[in-house]
Protein backbone atom coordinates (compact mmCIF):
# COMPACT_ATOMS: atom_id res chain seq x y z
CA UNK A 1 0.00 0.00 0.00
CA UNK A 2 1.24 3.21 -1.22
CA UNK A 3 1.41 6.06 1.08
CA UNK A 4 -1.39 7.84 -0.45
CA UNK A 5 -3.63 4.62 -0.09
CA UNK A 6 -2.30 4.72 3.50
CA UNK A 7 -3.52 8.22 4.05
CA UNK A 8 -6.92 7.27 2.37
CA UNK A 9 -7.52 4.42 4.94
CA UNK A 10 -6.64 6.63 7.84
CA UNK A 11 -8.84 9.55 6.63
CA UNK A 12 -11.94 6.90 6.23
CA UNK A 13 -11.19 5.44 9.43
CA UNK A 14 -10.91 9.14 10.75
CA UNK A 15 -14.22 10.16 9.14
CA UNK A 16 -16.15 6.66 10.37
CA UNK A 17 -15.89 8.07 13.63
CA UNK A 18 -18.24 10.51 13.06
CA UNK A 19 -21.18 7.70 12.66
CA UNK A 20 -23.99 7.69 14.34
CA UNK A 21 -24.33 5.74 17.86
CA UNK A 22 -25.46 2.27 17.91
CA UNK A 23 -28.23 3.13 20.57
CA UNK A 24 -31.45 1.44 20.53
CA UNK A 25 -30.23 0.34 17.04
CA UNK A 26 -31.70 -3.26 17.50
CA UNK A 27 -35.08 -1.56 18.14
CA UNK A 28 -35.45 0.99 15.47
CA UNK A 29 -34.90 -2.83 12.67
CA UNK A 30 -37.23 -4.80 14.88
CA UNK A 31 -39.43 -2.23 14.31
CA UNK A 32 -38.18 -1.51 10.55
CA UNK A 33 -39.11 -5.33 10.03
CA UNK A 34 -42.51 -4.89 11.88
CA UNK A 35 -43.44 -1.91 9.45
CA UNK A 36 -41.86 -4.06 6.14
CA UNK A 37 -44.28 -7.02 6.96
CA UNK A 38 -47.34 -5.07 7.63
CA UNK A 39 -47.15 -3.08 4.81
CA UNK A 40 -46.36 -6.35 2.55
CA UNK A 41 -49.31 -7.80 3.89
CA UNK A 42 -51.28 -5.33 2.98
CA UNK A 43 -50.30 -4.15 -0.34
CA UNK A 44 -50.81 -8.20 -1.66
CA UNK A 45 -54.12 -8.29 0.39
CA UNK A 46 -55.36 -5.20 -2.07
CA UNK A 47 -54.00 -6.98 -4.90
CA UNK A 48 -55.70 -10.44 -4.01
CA UNK A 49 -58.73 -8.45 -3.04
CA UNK A 50 -58.84 -7.27 -6.52
CA UNK A 51 -57.92 -10.47 -8.74
CA UNK A 52 -60.40 -12.64 -6.74
CA UNK A 53 -63.14 -9.96 -6.80
CA UNK A 54 -64.48 -11.52 -3.57
CA UNK A 55 -63.92 -9.30 -0.55
CA UNK A 56 -66.54 -10.69 1.77
CA UNK A 57 -65.65 -14.17 3.15
CA UNK A 58 -61.88 -14.24 2.59
CA UNK A 59 -60.63 -13.53 5.70
CA UNK A 60 -62.71 -16.53 7.08
CA UNK A 61 -61.33 -18.41 3.94
CA UNK A 62 -58.33 -17.86 5.01
CA UNK A 63 -58.67 -19.77 8.39
CA UNK A 64 -56.85 -18.77 11.66
CA UNK A 65 -54.10 -16.49 12.61
CA UNK A 66 -56.17 -13.70 14.21
CA UNK A 67 -55.93 -12.91 18.48
CA UNK A 68 -58.55 -13.23 20.52
CA UNK A 69 -59.75 -9.61 19.77
CA UNK A 70 -59.66 -10.51 16.48
CA UNK A 71 -56.49 -8.60 15.57
CA UNK A 72 -53.42 -10.36 13.61
CA UNK A 73 -50.95 -12.05 15.61
CA UNK A 74 -47.74 -10.86 15.67
CA UNK A 75 -45.13 -12.87 13.35
CA UNK A 76 -41.34 -12.08 14.44
CA UNK A 77 -40.96 -15.81 14.87
CA UNK A 78 -40.31 -17.87 11.79
CA UNK A 79 -43.05 -20.61 13.54
CA UNK A 80 -45.58 -18.13 14.88
CA UNK A 81 -48.80 -18.42 13.27
CA UNK A 82 -49.24 -15.67 10.13
CA UNK A 83 -51.25 -12.91 10.20
CA UNK A 84 -54.73 -13.15 9.09
CA UNK A 85 -54.00 -12.24 5.27
CA UNK A 86 -55.82 -12.59 1.89
CA UNK A 87 -54.08 -15.35 -0.06
CA UNK A 88 -52.12 -18.25 0.99
CA UNK A 89 -48.46 -19.25 1.36
CA UNK A 90 -46.73 -21.36 -0.74
CA UNK A 91 -43.20 -23.00 0.21
CA UNK A 92 -40.50 -25.12 -1.65
CA UNK A 93 -37.38 -25.42 0.24
CA UNK A 94 -36.67 -22.71 2.82
CA UNK A 95 -38.80 -20.33 0.44
CA UNK A 96 -41.99 -19.14 0.96
CA UNK A 97 -44.02 -16.63 -1.21
CA UNK A 98 -47.62 -14.91 -0.33
CA UNK A 99 -49.70 -15.87 -3.49
CA UNK A 100 -53.13 -14.30 -4.37
CA UNK A 101 -56.04 -17.20 -3.42
CA UNK A 102 -57.26 -17.30 -7.04
CA UNK A 103 -53.81 -18.59 -8.46
CA UNK A 104 -53.95 -22.26 -9.78
CA UNK A 105 -51.42 -24.87 -9.60
CA UNK A 106 -49.62 -25.94 -12.45
CA UNK A 107 -46.80 -26.16 -14.86
CA UNK A 108 -46.81 -22.53 -16.38
CA UNK A 109 -44.44 -24.18 -19.46
CA UNK A 110 -47.53 -26.57 -20.55
CA UNK A 111 -50.22 -23.95 -19.93
CA UNK A 112 -51.38 -24.71 -23.22
CA UNK A 113 -52.51 -28.04 -22.62
CA UNK A 114 -56.49 -29.33 -21.97
CA UNK A 115 -57.52 -26.18 -23.43
CA UNK A 116 -55.60 -24.00 -21.06
CA UNK A 117 -55.23 -20.38 -21.21
CA UNK A 118 -51.91 -18.22 -21.08
CA UNK A 119 -53.62 -15.32 -18.54
CA UNK A 120 -54.42 -18.12 -16.20
CA UNK A 121 -52.12 -18.03 -13.10
CA UNK A 122 -50.49 -20.95 -11.98
CA UNK A 123 -48.32 -21.36 -8.98
CA UNK A 124 -45.28 -24.07 -10.18
CA UNK A 125 -42.96 -26.16 -8.59
CA UNK A 126 -39.98 -28.09 -10.66
CA UNK A 127 -40.13 -31.69 -10.44
CA UNK A 128 -43.13 -34.45 -11.42
CA UNK A 129 -44.16 -35.44 -14.30
CA UNK A 130 -44.10 -33.17 -17.21
CA UNK A 131 -46.00 -33.17 -20.29
CA UNK A 132 -43.80 -32.87 -23.55
CA UNK A 133 -45.81 -30.01 -25.11
CA UNK A 134 -44.32 -26.75 -26.51
CA UNK A 135 -46.32 -23.79 -25.86
CA UNK A 136 -46.62 -20.04 -27.23
CA UNK A 137 -45.63 -18.01 -25.25
CA UNK A 138 -43.42 -20.22 -23.63
CA UNK A 139 -44.94 -19.38 -19.91
CA UNK A 140 -48.51 -17.96 -18.31
CA UNK A 141 -49.14 -15.90 -15.55
CA UNK A 142 -48.02 -17.22 -12.23
CA UNK A 143 -45.19 -18.36 -9.42
CA UNK A 144 -42.81 -20.56 -10.12
CA UNK A 145 -39.55 -22.04 -8.25
CA UNK A 146 -36.22 -22.70 -9.26
CA UNK A 147 -33.16 -24.84 -7.90
CA UNK A 148 -29.76 -22.25 -8.89
CA UNK A 149 -26.33 -22.66 -7.55
CA UNK A 150 -25.99 -20.38 -5.00
CA UNK A 151 -23.25 -20.23 -1.92
CA UNK A 152 -24.75 -20.78 1.69
CA UNK A 153 -23.85 -16.99 2.50
CA UNK A 154 -24.58 -15.71 -0.84
CA UNK A 155 -26.87 -12.57 -0.27
CA UNK A 156 -30.63 -12.69 -1.27
CA UNK A 157 -30.77 -10.75 -4.51
CA UNK A 158 -33.35 -9.67 -6.58
CA UNK A 159 -34.22 -8.87 -10.17
CA UNK A 160 -36.21 -5.67 -10.97
CA UNK A 161 -40.16 -6.21 -11.96
CA UNK A 162 -39.77 -5.13 -15.99
CA UNK A 163 -42.07 -5.97 -19.38
CA UNK A 164 -40.60 -8.61 -21.53
CA UNK A 165 -40.37 -8.97 -25.01
CA UNK A 166 -40.59 -12.35 -27.07
CA UNK A 167 -42.45 -15.33 -26.65
CA UNK A 168 -41.72 -16.48 -23.25
CA UNK A 169 -44.55 -15.08 -21.50
CA UNK A 170 -47.06 -13.20 -23.23
CA UNK A 171 -46.86 -9.98 -24.81
CA UNK A 172 -46.57 -7.02 -22.25
CA UNK A 173 -46.08 -9.31 -19.54
CA UNK A 174 -43.80 -8.23 -16.19
CA UNK A 175 -41.57 -10.49 -15.02
CA UNK A 176 -39.12 -9.97 -11.56
CA UNK A 177 -37.72 -12.26 -9.46
CA UNK A 178 -36.01 -13.18 -5.92
CA UNK A 179 -33.16 -14.94 -5.30
CA UNK A 180 -32.51 -16.35 -1.98
CA UNK A 181 -30.90 -19.34 -0.46
CA UNK A 182 -30.32 -21.40 -3.61
CA UNK A 183 -34.28 -20.85 -4.55
CA UNK A 184 -34.60 -18.71 -7.40
CA UNK A 185 -38.73 -17.09 -7.41
CA UNK A 186 -39.93 -15.74 -10.59
CA UNK A 187 -43.10 -13.81 -10.51
CA UNK A 188 -45.36 -12.80 -13.75
CA UNK A 189 -47.89 -11.01 -14.70
CA UNK A 190 -49.60 -8.28 -16.66
CA UNK A 191 -50.06 -5.95 -13.72
CA UNK A 192 -46.24 -4.43 -12.29
CA UNK A 193 -47.47 -3.42 -9.28
CA UNK A 194 -49.61 -6.88 -8.51
CA UNK A 195 -45.99 -8.47 -9.62
CA UNK A 196 -44.29 -6.63 -7.11
CA UNK A 197 -46.57 -7.07 -4.47
CA UNK A 198 -46.27 -10.73 -4.24
CA UNK A 199 -42.41 -10.41 -5.18
CA UNK A 200 -41.82 -8.38 -2.05
CA UNK A 201 -43.25 -11.76 0.49
CA UNK A 202 -40.46 -13.67 -0.73
CA UNK A 203 -38.55 -14.80 2.10
CA UNK A 204 -36.61 -17.62 3.39
CA UNK A 205 -38.40 -19.15 6.63
CA UNK A 206 -36.81 -19.98 9.93
CA UNK A 207 -37.76 -23.72 11.37
CA UNK A 208 -41.10 -23.77 9.54
CA UNK A 209 -43.27 -22.20 6.71
CA UNK A 210 -46.46 -20.43 7.47
CA UNK A 211 -48.33 -23.93 6.94
CA UNK A 212 -46.40 -25.55 9.93
CA UNK A 213 -43.95 -27.82 7.79
CA UNK A 214 -40.07 -27.67 8.14
CA UNK A 215 -37.94 -26.99 5.39
CA UNK A 216 -36.66 -30.47 5.32
CA UNK A 217 -38.28 -34.22 6.09
CA UNK A 218 -35.59 -34.84 8.57
CA UNK A 219 -35.34 -31.77 11.05
CA UNK A 220 -38.19 -33.12 13.46
CA UNK A 221 -39.51 -29.22 14.05
CA UNK A 222 -43.14 -29.28 11.97
CA UNK A 223 -45.74 -27.22 14.09
CA UNK A 224 -49.41 -28.25 14.42
CA UNK A 225 -51.48 -24.87 13.75
CA UNK A 226 -54.31 -24.74 15.91
CA UNK A 227 -57.71 -26.02 13.97
CA UNK A 228 -55.90 -26.99 10.98
CA UNK A 229 -54.14 -29.97 9.54
CA UNK A 230 -50.89 -29.65 7.80
CA UNK A 231 -49.86 -31.41 4.76
CA UNK A 232 -46.45 -31.22 3.77
CA UNK A 233 -44.98 -33.34 0.75
CA UNK A 234 -41.09 -33.67 0.60
CA UNK A 235 -39.17 -34.94 -2.80
CA UNK A 236 -37.02 -38.09 -2.56
CA UNK A 237 -33.85 -36.16 -0.97
CA UNK A 238 -35.97 -34.42 1.55
CA UNK A 239 -36.39 -31.53 0.83
CA UNK A 240 -40.07 -29.08 0.88
CA UNK A 241 -41.38 -29.62 -1.89
CA UNK A 242 -44.91 -28.20 -1.34
CA UNK A 243 -46.84 -27.69 1.77
CA UNK A 244 -50.84 -27.15 2.57
CA UNK A 245 -53.00 -26.18 5.22
CA UNK A 246 -56.43 -28.19 5.87
CA UNK A 247 -59.09 -25.93 7.67
CA UNK A 248 -62.51 -26.60 9.01
CA UNK A 249 -64.32 -29.22 7.14
CA UNK A 250 -61.55 -30.28 5.24
CA UNK A 251 -59.41 -30.73 8.23
CA UNK A 252 -62.25 -32.47 9.86
CA UNK A 253 -62.46 -34.72 6.94
CA UNK A 254 -58.94 -35.31 6.57
CA UNK A 255 -58.44 -36.51 9.96
CA UNK A 256 -61.57 -38.82 9.65
CA UNK A 257 -59.34 -40.46 6.93
CA UNK A 258 -56.03 -40.90 8.86
CA UNK A 259 -58.28 -42.46 11.76
CA UNK A 260 -60.37 -44.99 9.49
CA UNK A 261 -57.08 -46.19 7.59
CA UNK A 262 -57.27 -50.20 7.38
CA UNK A 263 -54.90 -52.30 9.77
CA UNK A 264 -52.73 -54.88 8.92
CA UNK A 265 -49.58 -56.23 6.90
CA UNK A 266 -49.08 -55.58 3.12
CA UNK A 267 -47.53 -58.81 1.06
CA UNK A 268 -45.76 -56.27 -1.30
CA UNK A 269 -42.21 -55.83 -2.38
CA UNK A 270 -40.65 -52.43 -0.79
CA UNK A 271 -38.39 -49.85 -3.62
CA UNK A 272 -35.19 -49.67 -2.78
CA UNK A 273 -34.57 -45.93 -2.71
CA UNK A 274 -36.10 -43.53 -0.98
CA UNK A 275 -39.69 -41.67 -2.26
CA UNK A 276 -41.94 -38.93 -1.73
CA UNK A 277 -42.47 -38.60 1.67
CA UNK A 278 -46.25 -36.99 3.02
CA UNK A 279 -46.49 -35.51 6.67
CA UNK A 280 -49.91 -34.72 7.83
CA UNK A 281 -50.48 -34.01 11.23
CA UNK A 282 -52.85 -31.59 13.61
CA UNK A 283 -52.89 -31.29 17.27
CA UNK A 284 -53.32 -34.74 18.00
CA UNK A 285 -52.66 -36.87 14.66
CA UNK A 286 -48.81 -36.81 13.65
CA UNK A 287 -48.60 -39.15 10.40
CA UNK A 288 -45.69 -40.20 7.99
CA UNK A 289 -46.54 -41.46 4.46
CA UNK A 290 -43.18 -42.39 2.23
CA UNK A 291 -44.75 -43.33 -1.04
CA UNK A 292 -44.01 -46.50 -2.18
CA UNK A 293 -46.23 -47.52 -4.37
CA UNK A 294 -48.70 -50.89 -3.37
CA UNK A 295 -46.70 -50.76 -0.38
CA UNK A 296 -47.63 -47.21 0.89
CA UNK A 297 -48.16 -46.87 4.93
CA UNK A 298 -48.95 -44.13 7.64
CA UNK A 299 -46.81 -44.56 10.23
CA UNK A 300 -47.23 -42.52 13.30
CA UNK A 301 -50.41 -41.47 15.30
CA UNK A 302 -52.74 -43.52 13.86
CA UNK A 303 -50.93 -45.84 11.32
CA UNK A 304 -52.76 -47.92 8.71
CA UNK A 305 -52.76 -48.79 5.38
CA UNK A 306 -52.98 -46.27 2.78
CA UNK A 307 -56.77 -45.97 0.77
CA UNK A 308 -57.94 -43.42 -1.68
CA UNK A 309 -59.71 -41.50 0.99
CA UNK A 310 -56.26 -40.74 2.90
CA UNK A 311 -54.15 -40.26 -0.40
CA UNK A 312 -57.07 -37.46 -1.34
CA UNK A 313 -56.42 -35.48 1.68
CA UNK A 314 -52.70 -36.41 1.14
CA UNK A 315 -51.75 -35.31 -2.38
CA UNK A 316 -52.41 -31.65 -2.05
CA UNK A 317 -53.58 -29.72 -5.79
CA UNK A 318 -50.20 -29.49 -7.87
CA UNK A 319 -49.02 -32.83 -7.05
CA UNK A 320 -47.52 -34.45 -10.42
CA UNK A 321 -45.42 -37.12 -9.67
CA UNK A 322 -45.52 -40.63 -9.82
CA UNK A 323 -49.04 -42.36 -8.28
CA UNK A 324 -47.90 -46.13 -9.79
CA UNK A 325 -49.11 -48.52 -7.40
CA UNK A 326 -50.86 -46.32 -5.41
CA UNK A 327 -54.30 -46.68 -3.66
CA UNK A 328 -56.24 -43.96 -5.02
CA UNK A 329 -59.10 -42.98 -7.01
CA UNK A 330 -59.46 -41.90 -10.51
CA UNK A 331 -58.74 -37.88 -10.20
CA UNK A 332 -56.03 -36.11 -7.99
CA UNK A 333 -57.82 -33.65 -5.70
CA UNK A 334 -57.87 -30.22 -7.31
CA UNK A 335 -57.71 -26.56 -5.77
CA UNK A 336 -60.71 -24.80 -5.08
CA UNK A 337 -60.13 -21.31 -3.34
CA UNK A 338 -63.81 -20.99 -2.33
CA UNK A 339 -63.12 -24.87 -0.39
CA UNK B 1 -43.47 -32.80 15.17
CA UNK B 2 -43.41 -30.26 18.53
CA UNK B 3 -46.78 -30.18 19.24
CA UNK B 4 -49.20 -27.39 18.46
CA UNK B 5 -47.86 -23.92 18.61
CA UNK B 6 -49.84 -21.03 21.03
CA UNK B 7 -49.72 -17.78 20.69
CA UNK B 8 -47.74 -17.90 24.03
CA UNK B 9 -45.44 -20.25 22.47
CA UNK B 10 -44.91 -17.84 19.80
CA UNK B 11 -44.05 -15.20 21.80
CA UNK B 12 -41.13 -17.18 23.95
CA UNK B 13 -39.58 -18.14 20.24
CA UNK B 14 -39.44 -14.90 19.29
CA UNK B 15 -37.90 -13.51 22.66
CA UNK B 16 -35.31 -16.48 22.57
CA UNK B 17 -34.13 -15.27 18.64
CA UNK B 18 -34.17 -11.39 20.19
CA UNK B 19 -31.84 -12.06 22.71
CA UNK B 20 -29.51 -13.21 20.38
CA UNK B 21 -29.79 -10.40 17.72
CA UNK B 22 -30.54 -7.93 20.55
CA UNK B 23 -26.51 -8.99 21.73
CA UNK B 24 -24.67 -9.40 18.35
CA UNK B 25 -26.25 -5.85 17.50
CA UNK B 26 -25.20 -4.20 20.68
CA UNK B 27 -21.88 -5.92 19.77
CA UNK B 28 -21.67 -5.07 15.82
CA UNK B 29 -23.84 -2.42 15.62
CA UNK B 30 -21.63 0.13 16.07
CA UNK B 31 -18.84 -1.26 13.22
CA UNK B 32 -21.97 -1.66 10.84
CA UNK B 33 -22.81 2.16 11.33
CA UNK B 34 -19.30 3.62 10.85
CA UNK B 35 -18.98 1.33 7.51
CA UNK B 36 -22.59 2.43 6.53
CA UNK B 37 -21.50 5.94 7.26
CA UNK B 38 -18.10 5.76 5.13
CA UNK B 39 -20.74 4.33 2.29
CA UNK B 40 -23.15 7.17 2.35
CA UNK B 41 -21.62 10.19 4.23
CA UNK B 42 -24.65 10.64 5.78
CA UNK B 43 -25.15 10.25 9.25
CA UNK B 44 -28.93 9.87 8.70
CA UNK B 45 -28.53 7.49 5.37
CA UNK B 46 -25.63 5.45 7.36
CA UNK B 47 -28.73 4.79 10.01
CA UNK B 48 -31.25 4.07 7.26
CA UNK B 49 -28.72 1.46 5.58
CA UNK B 50 -28.00 -0.60 8.75
CA UNK B 51 -31.63 -0.64 9.79
CA UNK B 52 -32.84 -1.74 6.69
CA UNK B 53 -30.16 -4.61 6.24
CA UNK B 54 -30.78 -5.81 10.14
CA UNK B 55 -34.75 -5.40 9.63
CA UNK B 56 -34.20 -8.18 6.45
CA UNK B 57 -31.63 -9.87 8.28
CA UNK B 58 -34.13 -10.09 11.58
CA UNK B 59 -36.68 -12.69 10.35
CA UNK B 60 -33.56 -14.88 9.15
CA UNK B 61 -31.57 -14.58 12.36
CA UNK B 62 -31.93 -18.23 13.24
CA UNK B 63 -30.23 -19.17 10.00
CA UNK B 64 -27.60 -16.21 9.42
CA UNK B 65 -26.60 -16.56 13.12
CA UNK B 66 -25.31 -20.31 12.19
CA UNK B 67 -23.11 -19.09 9.04
CA UNK B 68 -19.50 -19.63 9.32
CA UNK B 69 -18.93 -15.32 9.38
CA UNK B 70 -21.90 -14.27 10.67
CA UNK B 71 -20.31 -10.57 10.52
CA UNK B 72 -18.85 -11.14 6.96
CA UNK B 73 -22.66 -12.00 5.95
CA UNK B 74 -24.43 -8.72 7.72
CA UNK B 75 -21.68 -6.50 6.26
CA UNK B 76 -22.76 -7.84 2.87
CA UNK B 77 -25.70 -6.99 3.30
CA UNK B 78 -25.05 -3.40 4.63
CA UNK B 79 -23.21 -2.87 1.33
CA UNK B 80 -26.32 -4.18 -0.43
CA UNK B 81 -28.59 -1.81 1.15
CA UNK B 82 -26.69 0.95 0.63
CA UNK B 83 -26.32 0.04 -2.97
CA UNK B 84 -30.36 -0.98 -2.79
CA UNK B 85 -30.95 2.55 -1.26
CA UNK B 86 -28.17 4.59 -4.23
CA UNK B 87 -29.93 3.32 -6.43
CA UNK B 88 -33.63 3.90 -5.21
CA UNK B 89 -33.01 7.56 -4.37
CA UNK B 90 -30.60 8.55 -7.02
CA UNK B 91 -33.11 9.99 -9.31
CA UNK B 92 -34.44 11.79 -6.39
CA UNK B 93 -31.32 13.96 -5.71
CA UNK B 94 -30.29 17.13 -7.57
CA UNK B 95 -27.47 16.23 -10.59
CA UNK B 96 -23.99 15.83 -8.48
CA UNK B 97 -21.62 18.49 -9.74
CA UNK B 98 -18.66 17.11 -11.11
CA UNK B 99 -15.78 15.05 -8.59
CA UNK B 100 -13.55 17.96 -9.15
CA UNK B 101 -15.75 21.05 -8.73
CA UNK B 102 -17.40 19.92 -5.75
CA UNK B 103 -14.08 18.77 -3.80
CA UNK B 104 -12.46 21.63 -4.69
CA UNK B 105 -15.64 23.79 -3.55
CA UNK B 106 -14.44 22.14 -0.19
CA UNK B 107 -10.88 22.48 -0.65
CA UNK B 108 -10.84 25.83 -1.68
CA UNK B 109 -13.25 27.14 1.75
CA UNK B 110 -11.63 25.71 4.78
CA UNK B 111 -12.99 25.98 8.04
CA UNK B 112 -11.78 25.64 11.92
CA UNK B 113 -9.90 22.16 12.18
CA UNK B 114 -10.26 20.99 8.38
CA UNK B 115 -7.09 19.52 7.63
CA UNK B 116 -5.66 16.85 5.11
CA UNK B 117 -7.44 14.02 6.41
CA UNK B 118 -10.86 15.55 6.05
CA UNK B 119 -9.95 16.76 2.54
CA UNK B 120 -10.07 13.20 2.01
CA UNK B 121 -12.71 11.87 3.46
CA UNK B 122 -14.52 14.57 1.67
CA UNK B 123 -13.21 13.91 -1.73
CA UNK B 124 -13.83 10.44 -1.18
CA UNK B 125 -17.55 11.25 -0.16
CA UNK B 126 -17.51 13.31 -4.12
CA UNK B 127 -16.47 10.04 -5.34
CA UNK B 128 -18.84 8.29 -7.87
CA UNK B 129 -20.94 5.63 -6.12
CA UNK B 130 -19.36 2.62 -6.87
CA UNK B 131 -15.97 4.18 -7.03
CA UNK B 132 -16.58 4.93 -3.45
CA UNK B 133 -18.01 1.96 -2.59
CA UNK B 134 -14.98 -0.03 -4.07
CA UNK B 135 -12.51 2.59 -2.34
CA UNK B 136 -14.67 2.22 1.13
CA UNK B 137 -14.20 -1.73 1.03
CA UNK B 138 -10.40 -1.68 0.04
CA UNK B 139 -9.07 0.59 2.74
CA UNK B 140 -11.40 1.13 4.97
CA UNK B 141 -12.67 -2.95 5.27
CA UNK B 142 -9.11 -3.73 4.27
CA UNK B 143 -10.77 -6.35 1.60
CA UNK B 144 -8.79 -7.65 -1.06
CA UNK B 145 -9.81 -7.30 -4.12
CA UNK B 146 -11.19 -10.95 -5.15
CA UNK B 147 -13.25 -10.85 -1.67
CA UNK B 148 -14.95 -6.87 -2.95
CA UNK B 149 -15.62 -8.23 -6.22
CA UNK B 150 -17.39 -11.70 -4.16
CA UNK B 151 -19.07 -9.31 -2.19
CA UNK B 152 -20.37 -6.33 -4.61
CA UNK B 153 -20.83 -8.95 -7.78
CA UNK B 154 -18.98 -7.46 -10.33
CA UNK B 155 -15.74 -9.64 -11.18
CA UNK B 156 -12.28 -8.45 -9.86
CA UNK B 157 -10.88 -6.90 -13.00
CA UNK B 158 -13.55 -4.09 -12.50
CA UNK B 159 -13.17 -3.66 -8.86
CA UNK B 160 -9.39 -3.12 -9.24
CA UNK B 161 -10.54 -0.24 -11.99
CA UNK B 162 -12.74 1.26 -9.99
CA UNK B 163 -10.57 1.77 -6.99
CA UNK B 164 -7.76 2.71 -9.09
CA UNK B 165 -9.98 5.21 -10.68
CA UNK B 166 -10.95 6.33 -7.32
CA UNK B 167 -7.57 6.65 -6.43
CA UNK B 168 -6.54 8.49 -9.31
CA UNK B 169 -9.17 10.78 -8.96
CA UNK B 170 -8.21 11.33 -5.41
CA UNK B 171 -4.66 12.18 -5.93
CA UNK B 172 -5.90 14.68 -8.75
CA UNK B 173 -8.23 16.42 -6.36
CA UNK B 174 -5.51 16.68 -3.95
CA UNK B 175 -3.27 17.71 -6.41
CA UNK B 176 -0.72 14.97 -5.96
CA UNK B 177 1.55 13.40 -8.89
CA UNK B 178 0.18 10.29 -10.04
CA UNK B 179 2.04 7.13 -9.05
CA UNK B 180 1.63 3.12 -9.04
CA UNK B 181 -0.33 1.81 -6.21
CA UNK B 182 0.44 -1.65 -5.13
Amino acid sequence: MSDFEGRVAEALRGGAENAPDALGLADAARGRARTRRRTRLAAVAGAAVVAVAIPVGVVALSGGGAGSDGTPVADDAATSVPPVDVGRWESWHGIKVLVPEAWQYGNQATWCADGGSADQYLVSRPGGISLMIACTPGSSYGVSFQDIDMKATDEPFDWPVVTQTGDAWPKGTFVGAHGEEGVLVTVAGPDHDKVADVLETVTAFGATDPNGCASRVDEGNSVAIEGAMSVCRYDTSGALEQSERLFGSNATDAAEALDHMQQGDLDCQPAEGPGQTIKMFDGTRDVTIELDGACTVAEGTPSGIIDPDVLWWALSPGFSGDTTGLAMGSVLRSYDPLA
Amino acid sequence: MEGVLSAEQGVRVAGAGAADFDTWVAARGPGLLRLAYTLTGDRADAEDVVQEALARALPRWERISRVEDVDAYVRRMVVNAHTSWWRKWRRRESPVAELRDVAEGVVDAPTEGFDDRRRLWLACQALPEVQRTAVVLRYYEQLEYAEIADLTGVREGSVRARVSRGIAALRDVMGEEGQDDE
